[in-house]
């Protein structure tokens, strides 16, 4: 694992030019792999701000 | 397979079969509410940028089983025909594709969005709006103030009847703001919305404390102490009874989901919809011909929290974001030891 101050692709994960993930992280490529889980079928409503600062959103 | 929660949203962020993208059509606002956080310094989307849109999203649309479009500003009814525009150009290419889910939202002000204008929309595909309400209309014009000067509320709400006096297959989800200054009328007001509008399934309300958010009034506002909230919340929401949006569940912000980007009017990329004014939230640029100029240095950030099984970086990278000290504005990636030590 990278150290303090490295740069590009230090946790592994990247973005091509349209936008694609570049994965070159072994374990996280495990961990992702399988099917598309409830996480992204439930989609997000964005700036619901639902922690201090915006965390994000809500499930929908 | 058996996941964690935090497997399911490493899954979702990682999968290339999905794609968000919040779309900034203008970062003008008819509105100047007290306690934005936006400076207005970009206008509307140029023709190209939105052509460069639409081909981002031909180049992706293909691989794709799912692709979500947020739009957001600035108020985004201001630049309506960027949306229209956009919105029409998927609804024809995703035509045919039973095996791709689309879905768009709007966080909207409210003010343009009459049953016209929402019927248009709810045709493209967009069909989520979020309109926020600081309570009854003596409270709200002073806070959610129109760029002119005047009022808000009374058009707004005379918009949100109409939605609800249509068939539109449509959600509003009414985001009501909390502060120490409106919180005694809120029973009150809480009541005449839900006797209003949550007898309509398609209507909810999320309450929201209000923020220093980076505003030019942050020191000015009065904010609900962190302590205490839950309760108010637990009291507030006891007057919603089942209409009100319970506490979210825990999840990763879109900011962490390196499938998700945040593409703003003149076609600067980022990541959060918040630190619009933070450098460290220009990840890279979008091209005209639909490709994407990402500096994966300054993305790294904002996705450290999945190497380090670490929810409250994927809950707001922003708020954590580590960053060289002698150029503070700058973000850095912290990983591994040095990261784990920093949060301890």
């Amino acid at each position: 694992m990278a150290e303090q101050g490295t740069a590009a692709g230090s946790i592994g994960v990247e973005l091509d030019k349209e936008g694609r993930i570049i994965l070159n992280a072994p374990e996280l490529m495990e961990r992702a792999r399988g099917a598309v889980p409830e996480a992204d079928a439930r989609g997000l409503v964005i700036n619901v701000n639902c922690v201090p600062f915006c965390g994000g959103g809500v499930p929908r | 397979m058996n996941r964690t929660p935090f497997e399911e949203e490493l899954a979702a962020a990682l999968t290339d079969e999905s794609l968000h993208l919040i779309v900034l059509p203008t970062e003008q606002c008819n509105f100047r509410c007290v306690y934005c956080y936006e400076d207005f310094a970009v206008g509307r989307m140029r023709p190209a940028t939105v052509e460069a849109v639409k081909r981002l999203i031909d180049r992706r649309l293909p691989g794709l089983r799912s692709l979500d479009v947020s739009w957001f500003g600035g108020e985004p009814l201001l630049a309506r025909a960027v949306v229209e525009d956009v919105s029409a150009h998927i609804t024809a290419s995703a035509a045919g594709r039973d095996d791709l889910r689309y879905a768009a939202d709007m966080t909207t002000n409210g003010y343009l969005l009459d049953e016209p204008t929402a019927a248009r929309l709810a045709a493209l595909g967009v069909r989520r709006h979020q309109i926020s309400l600081d309570g009854p209309p003596d409270i709200h014009d002073t806070t959610r103030v129109r760029a002119d000067g005047g009022g808000s509320f009374h058009r707004i709400r005379r918009n949100l009847l109409s939605l609800r006096d249509s068939a539109l297959p449509i959600r509003i989800m009414l985001r009501v703001h909390l502060t120490p200054a409106n919180l005694p009328s809120m029973p009150g007001f809480l009541a005449e919305l839900r006797d209003t509008f949550l007898g309509d399934e398609r209507f909810s309300v999320h309450l929201k404390p209000v923020e220093r958010m980076g505003g030019p009034n942050d020191a000015a506002l009065d904010i609900l102490p962190g302590a205490g909230r839950a309760e108010i919340h637990g009291t507030l929401a006891a007057v919603l009874g089942p209409g009100a949006a319970g506490p979210p569940a825990r999840s990763a912000c879109y900011a962490a989901r390196p499938n998700s980007l945040v593409i703003r009017a003149d076609g600067t990329l980022g990541k959060c919809t918040v630190a619009l004014s933070d450098p460290a939230n220009t990840i890279g640029r979008l091209l005209p011909d639909g490709t994407l100029d990402i500096d994966n240095e300054r993305l790294s950030p904002w996705l450290r929290g999945w190497a380090e099984d670490d929810w409250s970086a994927v809950g707001c990278p922003w708020a954590g974001m580590p960053r060289r000290p002698e150029r503070s504005r700058e973000p850095v990636l912290i990983a591994g030891p040095a990261a784990r030590a920093s949060r301890r």
